[in-house]
């Protein structure tokens, strides 16, 4: 409703400014073009780079300067650091990035946003920039036509080129032809009140316009054209400055948490550069004469000027912040606490991340990692047992002789609240990417949904597994009561196992060739246990009922740990590592472990 | 010149295909030396082991490791004899 208000309140304001003045109109329409050439350029950019920002971004993780360059070329190249964001939130969200490695980037990106006022200052308002701006719609429309998905963002990224030429275009006319009949300098205001007053105009023009860039274009434009003072313009940075966090803010609002958290960072560094900026301004300005000076600015090229204040405000304010980044990160973090319900939602998968394919991946691996730790949680609930104990070096025996008695667990409640909402995200997930790709990671996403297949069969069998289980621990049998302790045990040490597998990931030699003992293991308990358990049938100590009801506990117990295990297979192992594929070859068939263990004198 | 240029494309696709033959071998040649180490490292842990239950898994371990080797033996066997 407020919204639609707002909207309609803004066509009608904009509808009377047109009747008006039409100088006013080339001035909206220059932003309005501006704006849509940024929209291409992004969109270029996404199709045109693929993935390989995505892998610049994984091999510019491992240092903060890395971090920074790679901040400031990409916002450079899109002019706009929303795209970047997007990613930044997307790796943070799958665990490639931490916090204070994207509140790195981010202010990186800041300082490429300064770029934007350069490249105007300098090149658009010295020549006739739309003379540029029609040969790049005509090449970009011509590319945008053609067949090949490069080819097509090659185009969107010169048509945007020449959308923001056009628009800067417009502006500058618009404002030239302005100084005709209305003449804003002389609403000029000096002093601490004229910073305050413009730097608050600043702000509300750029989160208007939803873009800090614009916004600047806009200002050089109408200081080039005089029509606001030199001091004015600056107190106006200032104010994009602080108004395009509210756009960040604006749009974490529907982001998770990790969003609104990096979202955070951007406003505390931007409250912060422009207060510091506020506050020693006569500083800035005398700084910005001798920059000016040294690198041959003339002293009356206030747009030029204005740039090396946008760009020395940053400078300052990366230089004081950096040192507390992590401190920053840290607070964030408890400051920003994810309030979620009490259904266990996924943690890891972005929509964002359905655009770069290696990161849709990760996250759909670690989200698999997220719902197996759910899994094993229940799975240790049904057994009676817990992860304190389990994950332990106590001995497993001791463990299970230390809880005796199964209490109630509503499995079917621990199912909807930690198992299904994930799930159904990750199935979901891998839905859509897969739609999306033709590409080799849909193989890797069919393999992860298999995994996630086995996770939920693995809870199936928990849930047929649990009804004798709980009967077992009231029983009087205390051969009965045995056997079910074993099969307690043999599934918490099949947990501890994976649980080592899980850590070790990256380490474990020949990971698959490993995982053969495991299965061997399970074959060897499950020959084993039938055996013990015809002969419990035999001597009279269980009977047939109980014997058959055990027979097919045994079965389901098999289940849960051949299905945990192959998930392991595809979620635990490192699929690049070199072995990976002599393994795969290598490893024995269900048929040759059974002759194994048929074979095997030890297992008699 | 089209048959040079058909004869040397004949000779690139019949070399790739040595060349990952030969990587093949390699591979599983390298995965069975890191086997062959595993296994005595296992067989020296037997040796010194004194818990019975804990022999019974390393002897199940060292089986399936020797089960595995024999089937990456015969892999590099049938590979060689094929070339």
């Amino acid at each position: 409703m407020i919204r639609n208000s707002i909207l309609f309140l803004t066509v009608l304001l904009l509808s009377y400014g047109f009747w008006l003045s039409s100088n006013f109109k080339d001035i909206v329409a220059g932003v309005s073009i501006f704006l849509f050439g940024m929209i291409l350029l992004q969109q270029g950019f996404k199709s045109f780079t693929g993935g390989m920002l995505e892998k610049v971004l994984k091999a510019a993780t491992n240092s903060l300067t890395k971090r920074l360059c790679f901040g400031v070329v990409t916002t450079m190249m899109m002019q706009s650091s929303s795209l970047l964001s997007v990613l930044v939130i997307s790796f943070i969200s799958a665990g490639l990035l931490d916090l204070a490695a994207g509140i790195g980037i981010i202010f990186g990106a800041n300082l490429g946003t300064t770029t934007g006022a350069w490249l105007v200052a300098a090149f658009g308002l010295k020549v006739k920039i739309s003379a540029y701006a029609m040969p790049m719609l005509v090449f970009g429309v011509l590319f945008q036509i053609q067949k090949s998905r490069n080819l097509q963002g090659l185009g969107s990224i010169l048509l945007g080129v020449g959308f923001l030429f056009l628009g800067i275009h417009y502006m500058k006319e618009g404002f030239d032809a302005f100084k005709d009949t209305i003449t804003l300098s002389d609403y000029a205001m000096t002093g601490v009140y004229g910073l305050l007053v413009f730097a608050t105009l600043g702000v509300v023009m750029t989160v208007v316009i939803q873009s800090s860039g614009a916004a600047m274009v806009l200002i050089i434009t109408a200081l080039a054209a005089g029509q606001i003072s030199y001091e004015n313009s600056l107190a106006l940075a200032i104010g994009t400055n602080i108004g395009t966090t509210m756009t960040a803010i604006l749009g974490s609002l529907s982001a998770d948490i990790r969003g609104k958290r990096l979202a955070g960072a951007h406003l505390v560094f931007n409250l912060f550069t422009s207060m510091v900026a506020i506050l020693f301004i006569d500083q800035f300005i005398y700084s910005v004469d001798w920059v000016c000076k040294m690198v041959d600015i003339a002293d009356d090229d206030y747009t030029l000027k204005l740039a090396t204040f946008h760009t020395l405000f940053n400078v300052v304010g990366i230089i004081i912040m950096l040192p507390f980044i992590n401190l920053l990160a840290r607070t964030l973090e408890r400051v920003l606490i994810d309030k979620a319900g009490a259904v266990d939602k996924p943690k890891f998968l972005m929509d964002s991340a359905l655009e770069y394919p290696d990161t849709a991946v990760e996250a759909v691996r670690q989200e698999t990692v997220h719902l197996y730790d759910n899994v094993v949680h229940i799975i240790l609930k049904t057994i009676g047992l817990h992860r304190r104990d389990v994950f332990t070096n106590q001995s497993l025996t001791d463990i299970v002789k230390h809880y005796p008695k199964l209490p109630g667990y509503d499995l079917d409640d621990a199912y909807l609240t930690h198992f299904k909402g994930i799930y159904s995200a990750i199935i979901e997930f891998i839905s859509q990417a897969r739609f999306t790709w033709e590409m080799e990671q849909s193989g890797r996403l069919y393999w992860l949904r298999e995994a996630n297949l086995k996770l939920a069969e693995a809870l199936k069998g928990a849930k047929h597994l649990q009804k004798n289980l709980q009967k077992s621990s009231l029983s009087h049998n205390v051969y009965l009561k045995q056997e079910y302790d074993t099969v307690r045990y043999q599934i918490a040490a099949l947990l501890r196992d994976l649980e080592l597998a899980k850590s070790e990931e990256n380490i474990s030699e020949l990971p698959l060739l490993s995982q053969d003992m495991l299965k061997v293991q399970l074959k060897d308990q499950n020959k084993k246990m039938m055996e013990n358990i015809e002969i419990l049938i035999r001597e009279r100590k269980i009977s047939a009922e109980m014997g058959t009801s055990l027979m097919n506990d045994s079965a389901y117990v098999y289940d849960i740990q051949s299905n945990l295990i192959s998930m392991a297979g595809t979620v635990f192992v490192n699929h690049e590592i070199e072995s990976i594929g002599v393994e795969r070859e290598i490893m024995l068939t269900d048929q040759e472990l059974s002759e194994l263990v048929q074979s095997n004198p030890e297992s008699e | 010149m089209n048959k040079i240029k058909l004869l040397s494309k004949l000779q690139t696709f019949f070399d790739s295909d040595k060349a990952s033959t030969e990587a093949r071998v390699k591979g599983i040649e390298t995965v069975l030396i890191k086997l062959k180490a595993k296994q005595d490292k296992t067989r020296k842990k037997l040796v010194q082991c004194a818990n019975d239950d804990y022999k019974k898994v390393l002897s199940l371990e060292i089986e399936v490791m020797n089960a595995q080797i024999e089937k990456a033996e015969n892999f590099l066997k049938d590979i060689i004899d094929d070339n």
